[in-house]
């Protein structure tokens, strides 16, 4: 074999492991659209940090600009994704970064993406860590403390956030489920529920103004605010988890497998969206 | 007849010189394998090691078994010898008569040498049903017959580490591997143990002297470095300092690895949310020990009166623009005199009531007990970069929630 060709395979192999590393994201719970740009996030399991992925619907996924963002979760079993939002420019999310100075009572952050959207090459992990803790807070996590004065052993112990006109945030410990909902500087109750959740559950904001919820198999359901239950809308019955993607501009929301984004990174999330997203009614 | 000179030959040149004969046998490679035996994970990537256990090359990596379990071993040897039969015999004897059988061997002319594999084979006996055992080393005496096994010669000594487990180690998870270090602290302090409260009392006196060293003999610190983000067990055993969670989780550790299945066991602690007179959430505690030099704060904030403005943490301690409470050497931690001791959070283990504080090596009966006797004060901030403390401790409470790590 010519020397050429050999040097075009070490080539070819080396931008193919480019593209393999790229495309290794585990995307965070949800892709959310707004003003016809994504955002996505995903999480270093070791130093809990995460990268905010942004781009134009209808550009190449490939193409997202890519950036650490002063949030971040734990990793331990059993796992949480992390529980965010976005809403014209600004994040909500529960900081669950495992540290000795990362308080949990301060943990739902609330940022500003323009404002982090420059690098900052000189800081270190620590410092970014500094940094998600400094974060302003967006409300107290009271949906935390009043699940703990019921019951302070976790197990099988999940949350998520919502924001549209106000936050809502699910706590879910041993069974049992609150929704609760942040209006005027105090937490409501809107529902409690028993759930046989041992995995993480997803909020979704309904275009119909209620509030859905996704749980791992992707089983989807409205929560029923007056009989305190679960109503199921769409069987999912998914082995893995899917992620959500919430377009707020078209009021839609799409279950979508992590497989399927990574295959699609030559394409626009439009078009895979359009090839591969099943939509939530 | 060919046997009967050889024979002949080889007992001459063992009767003139032994230690001579020594040499003309040597192992190369021993193996072990078998049921109830531990995949045991580096330290360093939480990989397994290799499946040869000991080579001549100087190659020695750890073996371990949950108790009642019985060794397999093979080995590798080289013969050295001008003329030498079809075949020979070989055993293993091991510590506590844990021996290997006898099995005779065919040797293989290789160059200037004859080599042989002594097949797998099941120890004569089990490791003690129900017993922590830790053998450093575990030595086989490998012994060679020419006359199928009516006269046997020492030839080789192999020596290793053996590790053996109570019961079988519980499942592995993401942050709970069979990592080297955790049997090597857990089987060496629980030796001999047999109930699981002994189980945990043994391997708690690994962390009261609060000198805490890997399985090399390497400090674990906790907060060698104050900046240290490291706090998930696989970063302390990797990186060699961390915060309070991995030594909780190593405790916590050192108890699964015997089986002994204990729920409930890891708990957080923060301060209770509460509010401060002067606003604010208290959601900060000082360790031992900070010395409270002014009240500068007492007019507008006479409940927390002492202000801290501008504290950075750096690599090796605090600074500040200004600072009423000053951190001095207080309660030592793991491998570090004076550790960091401004925090939101600190994580113990609690096994039947007991609360263990890993990081310092010091037990508590409950959970107030914790600020009466660990904590100097408790913080809030009232604005950005700016705390104050007070150092009335009955201001506040810890929370506890509580998870089976």
């Amino acid at each position: 074999m010519h020397i050429w060709s050999k040097t075009l395979l070490v080539l070819l192999a080396f931008f193919n492991c480019i593209f393999y590393a790229q495309a290794q994201w585990r995307i965070e719970r949800k892709i959310i659209i707004e003003d016809g740009q994504f955002y996505f996030f995903t999480v270093d399991d070791e130093t809990q940090l995460a990268t905010l992925y942004s781009g134009l619907v209808s550009q190449k996924l490939k193409g997202a600009k890519k950036r650490l963002f002063p949030i971040g979760r734990e990793y331990t079993e059993p796992f949480n994704p992390l529980a965010f939002d976005i809403n014209a420019d600004e994040f909500v999310g529960v900081n669950w970064i495992l540290n000795s100075m990362n308080g949990r009572y301060d943990a739902i952050k609330k940022i500003s993406i323009k404002d982090w959207s420059k690098g900052r090459a000189d800081w270190t992990n620590e410092d970014w860590g500094q940094a998600s803790f400094d974060m302003p807070v967006a409300a107290p996590n009271d949906p935390w403390e009043r699940m703990l004065e019921v019951n302070n052993t976790l197990e099988n112990c999940f949350f998520d956030i919502i924001q549209s006109n106000t936050l809502v945030m699910g706590v879910c410990n041993q069974g049992q489920l609150w929704i609760k909902e942040y209006k005027g500087n105090i937490w409501k109750n809107r529902a409690e529920i028993k759930v046989p959740f041992k995995q993480c559950f997803t909020l979704i904001n309904r275009p119909n103004g209620k509030i859905g919820l996704l749980d791992a198999h992707a089983n989807y359901y409205q929560i029923d605010e007056q009989k305190n239950e679960l109503s199921l809308i769409q069987k999912g019955n998914y082995v893995k988890a899917q992620i959500v993607i919430v377009d707020k501009d078209k009021k839609e929301n799409y279950l979508i497998a992590n497989e399927a984004i990574e295959a699609g990174i030559y394409n626009s999330l439009d078009q895979v969206i359009k090839e591969s997203a099943i939509k939530l009614h | 007849m060919k046997a009967l000179v050889f024979l002949c030959l080889c007992c001459l040149a063992i009767n003139v010189s032994a230690q001579d004969f020594q040499y003309n046998f040597k192992a190369t490679e021993v193996k072990f394998s078998g049921t109830g035996s531990i995949s045991i994970k580096h330290d360093s990537l939480a990989t397994a090691y290799s499946t040869a256990h000991w080579r001549n090359t100087g190659l020695r990596e750890p073996a371990g078994w949950s108790s009642g379990s019985t060794m397999n071993a093979t080995a590798n040897f080289e013969f050295f010898c001008a003329k030498a039969p079809d075949s020979i015999s070989i055993r293993g004897l091991g510590n506590d008569t844990i021996n290997l059988p006898m099995r005779t061997v065919k040797l293989l002319p290789g160059t200037g040498m004859y080599t042989c594999t002594y097949p797998v084979a099941v120890a004569s006996k089990s490791f003690a049903n129900g017993v922590v055992n830790y053998y450093a080393p575990f030595n086989i005496y490998w012994e060679i017959s020419f006359d199928k096994g009516l006269t046997w010669y020492r030839a080789d000594t192999t020596d290793h580490k053996i590790y053996v487990t109570k019961s079988a180690p519980m499942i592995e998870t993401t942050n709970f591997k069979h990592f080297h270090t955790v049997l090597e602290l857990s089987c060496k302090n629980a030796k001999g143990q047999t109930t699981d409260t002994g189980i945990i009392s043994k391997c708690w006196s690994e962390f009261t002297d609060q000198i805490v060293l890997n399985h090399k003999g390497d400090s674990l610190h906790y907060y060698k470095n104050y900046l240290t983000s490291n706090t998930q067990l696989p970063l302390l055993l990797r990186h060699r300092t961390a915060q309070c969670y991995t030594f909780a989780q190593l405790f916590a550790a050192l108890i699964k690895i015997q089986g002994v299945n204990k729920t409930s066991n890891y708990v957080f602690i923060t301060p209770r949310a509460v509010a401060s007179p002067c606003g604010g959430t208290i959601n900060r505690f000082l360790v031992k020990n900070w010395s409270f030099i002014k009240k500068s704060d007492s007019s507008a904030c006479p409940s927390f009166p002492y202000k801290n403005v501008g504290t950075t943490l750096t690599s090796s301690g605090y600074t500040h623009t200004s600072a009423d409470v000053i951190d001095q050497t207080g309660i030592p931690g793991s491998c570090n005199s004076n550790p960091t001791s401004f925090f939101n959070n600190h994580q113990i283990c609690k096994f039947d009531g007991v609360y263990y504080d890993a990081c310092y090596g010091v037990k508590f009966s409950s959970l107030s007990d914790i600020k009466t006797k660990a904590f100097d004060a408790w913080g809030v901030q009232l604005s950005t970069g700016t705390w104050n403390f007070t150092d009335d401790l009955s201001r506040a409470d810890l929370s506890e929630t509580i998870t089976t790590w």
